[in-house]
């Protein structure tokens, strides 16, 4: 491995202070993104120390010695691990990947470390797509790699064409790299991602329980939590767009808390669906750290390629038990506008279970037993319930407040206003009360149509949570208690008009009805217009580039009847674009070749046939002479060497007019002089 | 001229991490990573021409080299031939045997252009040595492969002992034949004819062949006689023998330039009066490659 | 033609034995147009030599012994008052011939030697005002003893480079100088050789091998060697453009007597000894250790195109 010590003695190589510069400057660009997940402190010291490189690039002062790095390492560990209280994990790591590239820079003097740190930046760069795969951190990602590349020709060019030709350089390298990239994309076989690494990601979506005010952070959050989009089939109506979450089927009357629960295994789950329609629908999900996938009531099958089961309660989860972490796609489909019809007696039984019941308020109680009064059916009572809720004056507000220490009861007596949480689970706990077996559903409910992309984005605030209950004869049915707090806008007439959660107009802040009025109609409808398009290039996005996933890539095969082929045309693949894009760069950069050099070639060729043979030619010879001297050893084939090099010096020397028709026949007669060398090897070997 | 392709040692740290995003890709299912991933690795194919194309249509014609002496500084130059038709960058030149801080380095050559390459060694030993080879090399654009050739010199050049010395010159022995111990050119034989330089003194200037419409010669007048002058080893017996060979040469050296014939006489060779750019190298380079055990 | 040469070479090498590459050389030197100047010691065969090959190409020969008493008027001849014709006539020395061959040169005063190498370069001889044109083909071959034989003026070097080649005889081998023994007089061997070319014959292809092509390769090669005999030169040494041609020459001849009419890299380095070697100091005592020439180094060092 001699050649890994030989430097060419770039190791004397130092780096210009506009090269330190323009290092610092990528530094900068490819930390921004993860400005948010370091500490002020950690932000604060790095730009300290840019500056002190800066100085001491500018002032000519010898850098910091060994100890001063570091004591500053130390530092660093320190001060991440008291403030994390880990070294390990995504905001401990990225924070001592930032302090110690900044402290790096420090001894950054001659080629090599500049090398090393343009390449750890490339992966610093690329850290921020683990965190958000939007298109906008995409494109901020190329143009830092791009950025790094331009610097990394610069390195390598003399100063005064640095930038430009570099830039020049990069911007060719990168187009002709990109055919070979999108092969690699498409046919590099995707593997599970089984590796159990795990740097943390994005975690906004559903609580886990219900209770009061656990929807608080979602009531203003206009993220988009997931899209659906329904394969050009018209999307169902406004009064359908219920995308079940989970189930929570344990009350626990201490906490007020409605908590997840294992249900009994329900065995044939699609087939227990009555009645309804099928809707297929494509759904790219956010990432959002729990392991339940969304749809429309009810799924009726596994999705996302068997990776998410359905389970009881008509629940769909992610096989394994890891959160989910990434941005995915998968096609579902539903059963809108049917009820289960399965009820064993172990789920009546947990359906109707209040933990610590005895802790409810006695009016609550008198309330349950006065909505079912001796001999009434499940079905009054609901209807009861339901109308106690829109006569007594409910209102709806996604401002969080205080319900105190029974915020049961201060919901229902007192402040009777609050969101679907408090509606959902007040209504669940009467409907138990009263011996109707009950359960809460979360998921989210309406969303926004964009007539563009025929699809339905949902964002953070259509989180919602409703009821189900078991109607004999019926099986379990919806009920959306927190319609009737706002009767006015409860069923949007059309998706077109979808407005997130049902909540009124008046509910609006102050400030942003203010807003609303002066604001002219048409700005209005050009943000729509442009929010709409946006929409749709992000939904071309996710489909073509982020979920383009193991079933994705099988089907694109599937396709071509190559499914079974992956690896094989992977690797194919892969060198075919390989050569093809060396020869075509090739090409393109005009190599002229002449006859002269093709001949200098031909003859290249024939001194290397020879020296594998053994006769090594010394470089003062002339052709004539070593071809004797050739021929003299390798008797079997000294006609035809002779031959050659009599013609291949005839080219070379005499006085040719039109060399390129002669070089056919030279290389007939190489490839001889190759016959007759390779042909006693084989008599004699048998 | 074959140029071969290696991966460098920057490419070798590139590569555990590209493998890190590799792990990370595969790790989140992410494909924007496997899209960075596989633009960096598309990149470094395609650099892989670029670093080859650097060198593919370049020669490299061996230039000149000046005398030296030890101690002194090791001049010589290559010349760097660009036959394609775009530019080419960052050019190291490295002698395989050289220590390892030698670098040289042609930045750029323009499309169909020529450059010279200067080397500065520093020599401290006299005697003959050879430059074999030169490992001509580039890791352009990205550093993440380098591409070589050899180029084989096959240069061999003496390094001339180190010019110094205490002693005044030797008193020149008579010629036995003819009695002449005149230092100098300018004796009263007549030696020959050479053409006239411009500026020279017309003193001796032929102009009889003039007259006869022959170009301006000038007579020159020699001592005739040959061996006046030794430079002998025995001369300086009492000083150790790299001394000696120091002023022997500094003294033939001397003698070159004033055009004065000399001999020189080692224990082994003898060198008889003459002078002449030929007489000087053929004595300095014995001089240079003494060595005791001779032959 | 090549026939006719071989021939001539056979009768030359059946009477100097076992230098069959010397006697070629010679003959290449003839076809370049150039003059020759051997170096040995006395008695290796040098008169023979050029005695054989004046017979064999059928030239007239004259031969000047060179002393140290010699004057220019013994080798170029003078004007001697004619009596009867009332004027001066003149009397043409032993240069006028069209072989010359210059014994023992460096014997001589550097004034005859001036005198010699003079109507070498110019072909011709002026005296008194008049010019005298030399035979058409002139040649010279001078020999010399090796230079630190006591009471000889060595040629000056830029005297020397008037020679397109310098070749040295060698004791001959055991085997040739068996047959010398065994095979009689030398003289009278020589006496008895019959011309086997014409003047007519040897004029053309000196001619001829003027024409022989010289490519472009070749042209860069013969500059890679002066290039390169520059190198680590002090005072300026190296080979001249002079030699540069002379190289050429000399190679068109070789090419022209191997039967071919280009030049190959093989046919510069068959002459290139020859041509070099007293253009660089290659001889005598050079202090190179392992015996190798400084012209066969050269060559080793400059790779062929």
């Amino acid at each position: 491995m001699s050649w890994l010590c030989d430097t060419h003695g770039d190791q004397i190589v130092r780096v210009t202070p506009a090269q330190v510069y323009r290092l610092l400057v990528c530094f900068v660009i490819s930390v921004l993104p993860q400005l948010a997940n370091i500490p002020v402190w950690l932000a604060v010291t790095t730009g300290v120390l840019i500056l002190w490189r800066v100085q001491i690039e500018m002032q000519g002062h010898p850098l910091p010695s060994n100890i001063v790095k570091l004591l500053l390492g130390f530092a660093l560990f320190l001060g991440v691990y008291v403030e994390k209280q880990t070294l390990a994990g995504k905001d401990a790591g990225t924070a001592l990947m930032v302090g110690l590239i900044a402290i790096k820079f420090l001894e950054l003097r001659g080629r090599r470390d500049y090398m090393v740190l343009t390449f750890v930046l490339y992966f610093m760069g690329m850290t921020a797509l683990l965190f958000e795969q939007s298109m906008s951190v995409f494109v901020y990602v190329i143009i830092v790699c791009s950025l790094l590349t331009v610097n990394l020709v610069g390195l390598h060019l003399p100063a005064s064409e640095a930038t430009q030709s570099a830039s020049f350089f990069t911007l060719r390298m990168l187009l002709q790299s990109l055919p070979l990239a999108v092969i690699l994309f498409l046919f590099f076989p995707r593997m599970d991602a089984t590796l159990g690494l795990n740097l943390g990601g994005e975690s906004t979506g559903l609580p886990r329980s219900i209770r009061a005010g656990s929807f608080d952070s979602l009531t203003e959050n206009n993220a988009m939590a997931f899209r659906a989009d329904f394969a050009g089939n018209p999307p169902p109506q406004s009064p359908d767009l219920y995308w079940r979450g989970f189930v929570l089927g344990n009350y626990n009357a201490a906490t007020n808390e409605w908590t997840e629960s294992q249900y009994l295994m329900e065995a044939n789950l699609s087939r227990n669906l009555q009645g309804g329609q099928v809707v297929e629908q494509h759904i790219t999900l956010r990432p959002h750290a729990k392991r339940w996938l969304f749809a429309l009531d009810y799924p009726i099958d596994d999705t996302w390629n068997g990776q998410a089961e359905l389970r009881s309660g008509y629940v769909l989860q992610i096989s394994r038990s890891e959160e989910l972490r990434r941005k995915i796609q998968y096609v579902v489909y539903s059963s809108i506008g049917s009820h289960p019809t399965t009820l064993s007696p172990a789920m009546e039984k947990s359906s109707l279970l209040i933990t610590g019941e005895d802790q409810i308020n006695r009016k609550v109680k008198d309330l349950a037993r006065s909505l079912r009064p001796p001999g009434a059916t499940d079905m009054q009572a609901v209807t009861n319930a339901l109308a106690y809720f829109r006569s007594n004056n409910f209102s709806y507000t996604t401002k969080a407040e205080n319900y105190g220490s029974d915020p049961l009861y201060e919901f229902l007596f007192v402040k009777r206003r609050g969101f679907c949480e408090h509606y959902a689970s007040a209504f669940g706990v009467l409907m138990r009360l009263a011996k109707v077996p009950t359960r809460l559903v979360a998921g989210y409910q309406g969303g926004e149509y964009n007539p563009y992309g025929n699809f339905i984005v949902v964002r953070q605030l259509n989180a919602h949570a409703w009821a189900e209950v078991f109607i004999k004869g019926v099986g379990w049915t919806r009920i959306d208690p927190t319609t009737m707090a706002a009767p006015s806008d409860a069923s949007p007439a059309s998706p077109n008009a979808a407005t997130p959660n049902n909540k009124p107009e008046t509910r609006q802040p102050i400030l942003s009805r203010f807003e609303n009025k002066l604001t002219p109609d048409w700005i209005k409808r050009l943000s729509t217009e442009c929010r709409y398009r946006w929409q749709l290039v992000e939904e071309i996005w996710d489909y073509w580039i982020l979920s383009y996933n193991p079933e994705f890539q099988a089907e694109l095969l599937k396709k071509f009847r190559l499914q079974s082929f992956a690896w094989e045309l992977f690797i194919l693949s892969t060198a075919t674009a390989f050569i093809a894009t060396v020869v075509m760069v090739a090409r393109s950069l005009r190599w002229k070749v002449t006859p002269e050099d093709q001949l200098q070639q031909i003859y290249n060729e024939f001194c290397a046939t020879l020296e594998e043979a053994g006769v090594v030619r010394q470089d003062w010879e002339g052709p004539a002479k070593y071809a004797a001297r050739a021929a003299k050893v390798l008797d079997h084939a000294a006609q035809p060497i002779k031959k050659f090099s009599r013609d291949y010096a005839f080219l070379r020397y005499g006085r040719i007019r039109h060399l390129e028709p002669a070089l056919e026949p030279l290389r007939e007669k190489l490839v001889l002089v190759r016959e007759a060398l390779a042909q006693p090897e084989t008599k004699t070997q048998p | 001229m074959r140029t071969q392709l290696y991966l460098s040692r920057y490419g070798l740290v590139f590569i555990p991490i590209l493998a890190a995003m590799l792990l990370a890709a595969i790790n989140y299912d992410n494909n924007l990573v496997y899209i960075v991933l596989f633009l960096l690795i598309s990149l470094m194919v395609v650099s892989v021409v670029y670093t080859y194309r650097n060198l593919a249509r370049l020669e490299i014609r061996p230039g000149h080299m000046w005398p030296v002496y030890a101690g002194g500084t090791l001049r010589y130059t290559l010349v760097v031939i660009n036959h394609a038709a775009y530019p080419v960058y960052g050019i190291t030149f490295r002698r395989p045997d050289a220590p390892p801080d030698f670098r040289v380095i042609c930045e750029s050559v323009p499309p169909e252009g020529t450059q010279t390459v200067e080397f500065i060694e520093q020599v401290h030993t006299r005697g003959r040595f050879h430059i074999r080879e030169m490992q001509v090399a580039s890791i352009f654009p990205l550093g993440l492969f380098r591409s070589v050739h050899n180029v084989r010199l096959n240069w061999e050049y003496v390094v001339y002992p180190q010019l110094k010395g205490p002693r005044q010159w030797p008193s020149s022995e008579p010629d036995p034949r003819t009695q002449d111990d005149g230092h100098f050119r300018g004796g009263e034989n007549f030696y020959g004819l050479r053409n006239y330089q411009q500026g020279e003194s017309q003193r001796h200037v032929d102009w009889k062949a003039v007259a006869r419409g022959r170009p301006m010669m000038v007579k020159e007048f020699g001592s005739g006689g040959m061996g006046r002058l030794w430079f002998d080893w025995r001369q300086l017996g009492d000083m150790d023998s790299e001394s000696k060979l120091s002023q022997l040469a500094y003294w033939a050296v001397q003698a070159d330039q004033m055009g004065v014939p000399f001999g020189l006489r080692l224990p082994h060779q003898e060198f008889p009066p003459l002078s002449g750019a030929l007489h000087l190298q053929k004595c300095l380079t014995a001089l240079a490659t003494y060595s005791r055990r001779w032959p | 033609m090549k026939s006719l040469l071989d021939q001539t070479l056979a009768q030359i090498n059946s009477v100097i034995l076992g230098k069959e590459q010397v006697v070629r050389l010679t003959l290449c030197c003839i076809l370049a147009r150039g003059h020759l100047l051997i170096e040995d010691v006395p008695g290796v065969g040098k008169t023979t030599l050029a005695q054989a090959l004046a017979k064999s190409l059928g030239l007239t020969m004259r031969r000047v012994q060179f002393t140290s008493d010699l004057l220019p008027a013994d080798i170029i001849g003078n004007s001697i008052f004619d009596r009867s014709e009332q004027k001066f006539v003149f009397h043409a020395g032993p240069i006028f011939a069209q072989m010359v061959l210059a014994d023992e040169v460096n014997r001589a005063s550097p004034k005859a030697q001036s005198a010699l190498l003079e109507a070498m370069e110019e072909r011709q001889v002026t005296i008194d005002g008049t010019t005298h044109p030399l035979p058409a083909p002139f040649f010279v071959i001078a020999t010399q003893n090796p230079l630190n034989q006591v009471g000889t003026y060595p040629l000056p070097e830029s005297q020397l480079d008037r020679f397109l080649m310098r070749l040295e005889l060698g004791f001959p081998d055991r085997d040739a100088e068996r047959g010398m023994l065994m095979g009689g007089d030398r003289h009278d061997q020589v006496k008895d050789l019959k011309p086997v070319l014409t003047i007519e014959h040897l004029l053309h292809w000196q001619q001829h091998a003027r024409e022989i092509h010289v490519s472009e390769p070749i042209i860069n090669y013969v500059l890679d060697l002066l290039e390169a005999s520059r190198r680590n030169q002090p005072a300026g040494g190296g080979l001249s453009p002079r030699a540069g041609m002379a190289l050429q020459r000399c190679a068109q001849a070789w090419a022209l007597m191997e039967g071919r009419q280009m030049v190959y890299p093989e046919d510069v380095q068959a002459v290139a000894s020859a041509v070099m070697a007293h253009r660089l100091g290659g001889f005598g005592s050079d202090g190179s250790s392992d015996g190798a020439t400084i012209a066969e180094r050269l060559i080793k060092s400059v790779p062929a195109r």
